[in-house]
């Protein structure tokens, strides 16, 4: 198993995939997988369908990987694969859950930063997979991806102000969400 | 104090931007024969070679194959010939244009058309009777022996290089006076068609399908083009044999 030592480069790995090499593909899987996963358990509810993204997505990345031209680096090229197929899979799976009309809250509820910064990883995540699908896909490509409005707008095949709308109700019902946390703890430790 | 969107949205991406999780062996396992199965198809697949190599084969059949509505023109233009007796001999009046020229065993020409209009004799000899090529004098009788110097298989086989008959003239006092000659017609000849062989192997593989068309088409041994019949190795698509006259490959398993 000698490429799963990561003694070799992802350069070489990538040329040797391109000739055929199953071995380096493996070897490129068990390099990424752990981060890909990552990405994709963020668009999704549970690790099952993170797990299918995660699987449609390497297969991607392995059908495409000749056109991958060296320019950025391929953890980037990868995981823009991951994404994509996570909205796709989205999409496909939850077509008819697009637009679920929570009652949005007047006030903006207050949360105290560093009351949220005692959130762990496995909170933070939590919380984001309750979403609606639809607001888990604008609040992730905005806040973490780092998309704007008008990228998300092309990736999802909606409006800019679709967009806008969507990440304002996610990010509403994620501070209600964590007021709510923060006030259960305040309670148990009070 | 109010948590901004700029900090909410930070407090996602600073902790959830470069989460790894370990994912299950079952997902590698299920991406694994969706590769192998790409990399199997790739080979599966017809090369463009060979996709043009059959269209050109199938179109130059469909050419060849077409339906003939005009006469082959084996024989000369002259119909039925008087033969009247004389004194001296046999006088045989063309009615048509003789048009010898046509009946001169040239490319193509079955000697054994030419050589069939035949009298047998009582000594077991073999006369022809044919047309003068003199337009003006239409009296002459000529007679000609023909001695095939190829067997009719032989000449068969060699059909680009036609035999040419030796024609000679008789001149046998015999013959003159008291065996007269029926009438001989060269058109009354059946022009021999070419049955083709019947076609009793079965067609196994798409190979053998395109050797089955070639075959009509090419009548030699070794054809154009010949392909792998072998149905033991269903996968197996390929050329076994070329044959463009003085380039000939043939591959032998």
């Amino acid at each position: 198993m000698m490429f799963l030592e990561h003694k070799h480069t992802i350069e070489e790995l990538v040329a040797e995939c391109n000739k055929g090499n199953r071995k380096a593909h493996e070897g490129l899987y068990k390099m990424f997988a752990p981060k890909m996963l990552g990405v994709c358990m963020r668009y999704a509810t549970d690790r099952m369908e993170a797990e299918d993204m995660l699987q449609n997505g390497f297969v991607k990345v392995f059908n495409k990987m000749g056109d991958y031209r060296g320019d950025g680096s391929f953890e980037g090229w990868v995981r823009r694969i991951m994404v994509h197929t996570s909205i796709e899979y989205y999409r496909k799976h939850h077509k008819m859950m697009q637009i679920v009309d929570i009652e949005t809250p007047g006030i903006e509820p207050s949360v105290d930063p560093l009351a949220a910064s005692n959130l762990g990883v496995k909170d933070l995540l939590a919380l984001i997979q309750k979403l609606p699908p639809g607001y888990r896909m604008v609040f992730n490509l905005y806040a973490i991806e780092g998309y704007s409005h008008k990228e998300i707008g092309e990736t999802m095949a909606i409006s800019e102000g679709a967009s806008k709308s969507q990440l304002s109700r996610a990010r509403g019902i994620l501070k209600e969400k964590i007021l709510k946390m923060e006030g259960k703890r305040y309670e148990n430790v009070g | 104090m109010k948590m901004s969107d700029k900090d909410l949205d930070q407090l996602f991406s600073s902790q959830l931007a470069d989460m790894e999780i370990e994912p299950s062996a079952s997902v590698w396992k299920k991406i694994k024969p969706e590769i192998e199965n790409k990399e199997d198809a790739k080979q599966g697949t017809l090369t463009w070679l060979q996709i043009a190599a059959a269209v050109v084969i199938l179109a130059t059949a469909a050419f060849m194959l077409r339906p003939q509505t005009g006469k082959v023109a084996l024989h000369g233009e002259y119909s039925a010939a008087k033969v009247n007796t004389s004194p001296n001999g046999l006088a045989i009046t063309p009615q048509a244009n003789p048009g010898l020229g046509d009946i001169q065993v040239s490319e193509g020409t079955r000697p054994e058309a030419f050589a069939t209009p035949k009298h047998r004799y009582n000594d077991g000899r073999t006369a022809v009777v044919m047309p003068l090529i003199n337009k003006a004098d239409t009296t002459h009788v000529m007679i000609a022996r023909i001695e095939p110097t190829e067997t009719h298989d032989a000449a068969q086989q060699q059909i680009s290089q036609p035999v040419t008959p030796e024609v000679k003239l008789i001149n046998n006092p015999q013959l003159q006076n008291n065996q007269p000659v029926k009438t001989l017609a060269a058109n009354n000849v059946p022009v021999q068609k070419e049955t083709p062989v019947a076609q009793k192997k079965k067609i196994r593989s798409l190979g053998d399908l395109f050797n089955v068309v070639i075959a009509k088409v090419d009548k030699r041994p070794n054809k154009i083009i010949q392909f792998k019949d072998n149905d033991d190795d269903d996968s197996e698509f390929g050329v076994s044999g070329v044959n463009l006259g003085p380039i000939q490959i043939k591959k032998n398993d």
